[in-house]
């Protein structure tokens, strides 16, 4: 079956795709400005006249590339290209500046291969295996999924529990927008026909991601970005470093990617986790801080193999936790394919061939992107005066091939002044885009298992798996709230725990 | 500053989405209708943004934050809206062209021949790419 896939991926098209992605997604990672979902966002609509596997391609290898090209920057600038790369900065720039900056990104790439393989290996055994086992599941299932998605979110999201709770419900709430999906009434249309089908999640996430960005960016002096030097013949780490490396790519890649399969910012939390194990059973405990190569190995390893799992819930069950994934399924849904339990027996080419396109993609990563990381580096030299608006109008454009939609150009403006402010005051985009995607899901889940159960929320939470989910949705928030109180009561006695985490 | 000033704003569309929920049908439990999950998600939106309100009030602790730069953003978002508004009048090619010569501006590229061709060779640019090569049809 994965041999049929690595067949439909091995045609011409394809192959250009993953080398496109591969490369646009290292650009994208390396540039400031749309990250990975507003790319995503921009070239679904781009996307439309492409065969569908070869789409998903070019998506599934943007993901890769922006991950490689995030952890470029960081070790040659100091500047975290994703929020993922944060923690590579701390040894990599360090490595950098004694001159190893080339065996930091390959060991990064390296790294990145094997650990996303890992996940891969991962995706291929476990996705397949829930996807079966989802087949039995009903609505309630569903709610209880996407309840417990959602909470875990908020919980993991940013620094309150209730500000990002709060933009759960605001992506919900927006979510509502549109017709009713089971009984076809208009809601919050105010009279506009425009709004009927709702508002278009990729036009929020370019605006609240890309536009919001492009905002922040333009108006800023031009920074001088002072980039360490780098010389091809530099590239090979020594083997000392390949040595040290071993262990924490292996143990990076098998925590990503479980971590993965947790909602929310799976790929930043991995890396930070790779970082402490790392650091905590290193035997070089001097190193650590002033370039220890354990530091990039095992973070850029855990969120590369993140990365991977991320797809196991989408492509089993259908359903995303991040809104780079969620962008995937509105990708793959424009195409005409549900990913779910269903898409191995249905289109059986189209799941193990973008399985096998991860591994392509993967390989083409290391092939193209570390004997050119020096162009890739001096892109950062492109100021941003130039850069912002040139990434602006492509915004608008990708926004408005969306739907044909110049309203879709209003509410990017909309969003992009929404997140923008966001940003500023600290709350979390990521909770209200998730939101606004699985709202629909929650909301027929609920209410078709409200149906099934005769209006009985007891009924619907004594099924085991509705019922574990609730659970531990319950308890998330009990725990949440309990915390609250109780840093309430001893700010109220003057301690020093303030009401946010 | 912001933070209360967003938190307000959360609060007030919290309140005003949940006013124009109650205009729909809750139904019951055994018959949800459409306003069941848009009433229980303004009504726990609204509460949570009330207490996301007061303990911001209370709290005052503004973090240090650097500038909002208000001017430039509000030049920006009249350069879209303008732009926006273009399209529908005039081609494509020429409204992107006028776009990015004043985002460019704004942006602070000095003098005049720089931004003129980098407005003029990135609009027939990005026009080319889009139209011919991604058939993208423009208003």
């Amino acid at each position: 079956m994965l041999i049929q896939g690595f067949i439909a991926c091995f045609t011409m098209p394809n192959i250009i795709a993953a080398v496109i992605g591969v490369t646009i997604g290292t650009l994208v990672g390396v540039l400031p400005g749309l990250g990975i979902s507003g790319t995503i966002a921009l070239l679904i609509p781009i996307s439309f006249g492409m065969d569908p596997l070869t789409a998903l391609i070019l998506f599934a290898s943007i993901f890769y590339g922006a991950m490689y090209g995030g952890s470029t920057t960081s070790i040659l600038v100091n500047v975290p290209g994703e929020g993922a790369s944060v923690v590579t900065c701390i040894e990599g720039y360090e490595m950098a500046k004694k001159g190893r900056a080339g065996a930091a990104l390959a060991v990064a790439a390296i790294g990145s291969f094997i650990a996303g393989s890992i996940g891969l290996v991962g995706l291929t055994f476990f996705a397949p295996m829930l996807a079966e086992a989802s087949l039995s599941f009903g609505p309630p299932e569903y709610f209880g999924i996407s309840v417990l998605g959602l909470v875990i979110l908020s919980n993991l999201t940013g620094t309150s529990h209730l500000r990002s709770g709060l933009m759960v419900l605001i992506g919900v709430m927006l979510g509502t927008v549109g017709l009713d999906p089971l009984s076809g009434t208009q809601r919050f249309t105010f009279g506009l026909t425009e709004l009927l089908r709702g508002i278009d999640f990729i036009v929020l996430v370019m605006g609240v991601y890309g536009l919001s960005e492009i905002i922040s960016n333009m108006g800023l002096p031009d920074k001088k970005t002072e980039t360490q030097k780098l010389r091809f013949r530099e590239l090979y780490p020594k083997k000392e470093e390949i040595k040290q490396s071993v262990g924490p790519i292996f143990r990076g890649g098998f925590l990503g990617m479980l971590v993965g399969l947790i909602p929310g910012p799976s790929a930043t939390i991995s890396s930070f986790a790779s970082y402490s194990l790392e650091k905590k059973i290193s035997k070089r405990s001097k190193m650590w801080g002033k370039g220890a190569i354990e530091g990039v190995a095992g973070p850029e390893s855990a969120n590369n193999s993140a990365i991977t799992s991320q797809m196991i819930p989408l492509l089993s069950l259908g359903i995303p936790f991040t809104p780079a994934v969620a962008l995937l399924l509105s990708g793959f849904m424009i195409h005409g394919i549900t990913p779910g339990p269903t898409l191995v027996s249905s289109h059986p080419t189209i799941f193990w061939g973008l399985i096998a396109s991860m591994f392509i993609g993967n390989l083409f990563l290391l092939i193209i992107n570390l004997p050119f990381v020096g162009v890739f580096a001096s892109l950062l030299k492109i100021p941003l005066s130039i850069l912002m608006p040139l990434v602006a109008v492509i915004t608008f454009t990708g926004a408005y091939a969306i739907n044909n939609s110049l309203f879709d150009l209003g509410l990017l403006l909309m969003f992009g002044l929404l997140g923008y402010f966001m940003k500023k005051a600290n709350y979390e985009l990521a909770p209200m885009a998730i939101g606004i995607f699985l709202g629909p899901f929650l909301e027929k889940g609920l209410k078709q298992g409200l149906v099934i159960s005769n209006g009985s929320m007891v009924e619907l939470a004594s099924r085991p798996i509705t019922g574990t989910f609730l659970f531990i949705a319950t308890l998330l928030i009990l725990i949440s709230i309990m915390r609250w109180v109780l840093g309430n009561r001893n700010q109220g006695k003057g301690g020093g725990v303030t009401i946010n985490k | 500053m912001i933070r209360k000033v967003m938190a307000g704003f959360f609060q007030l569309f919290s309140i005003t989405y949940l006013y124009f929920a109650l205009q729909l049908r809750f139904g019951s439990m055994t018959e949800p209708q459409s306003g069941f999950l848009p009433i229980l998600a303004g009504g726990l939106a609204t509460l949570f943004s009330l207490v996301d309100f007061i303990s911001i009030l209370k709290n005052n602790d503004e973090q240090t934050q650097e500038p909002l730069g208000l001017k430039v953003i509000v030049y920006v978002m009249i350069v879209f809206a303008v732009y926006i508004f273009l399209l529908n009048y005039i081609p494509y090619l020429l409204a992107t062209f006028i776009a990015l010569l004043f985002l460019l501006k704004i942006s602070n590229v000095k003098g005049w021949v720089k931004p003129l061709s980098i407005a003029g060779c990135s609009a027939f640019g990005f026009y080319f790419v889009f139209s011919y090569l991604l058939n993208v049809p423009f208003p």
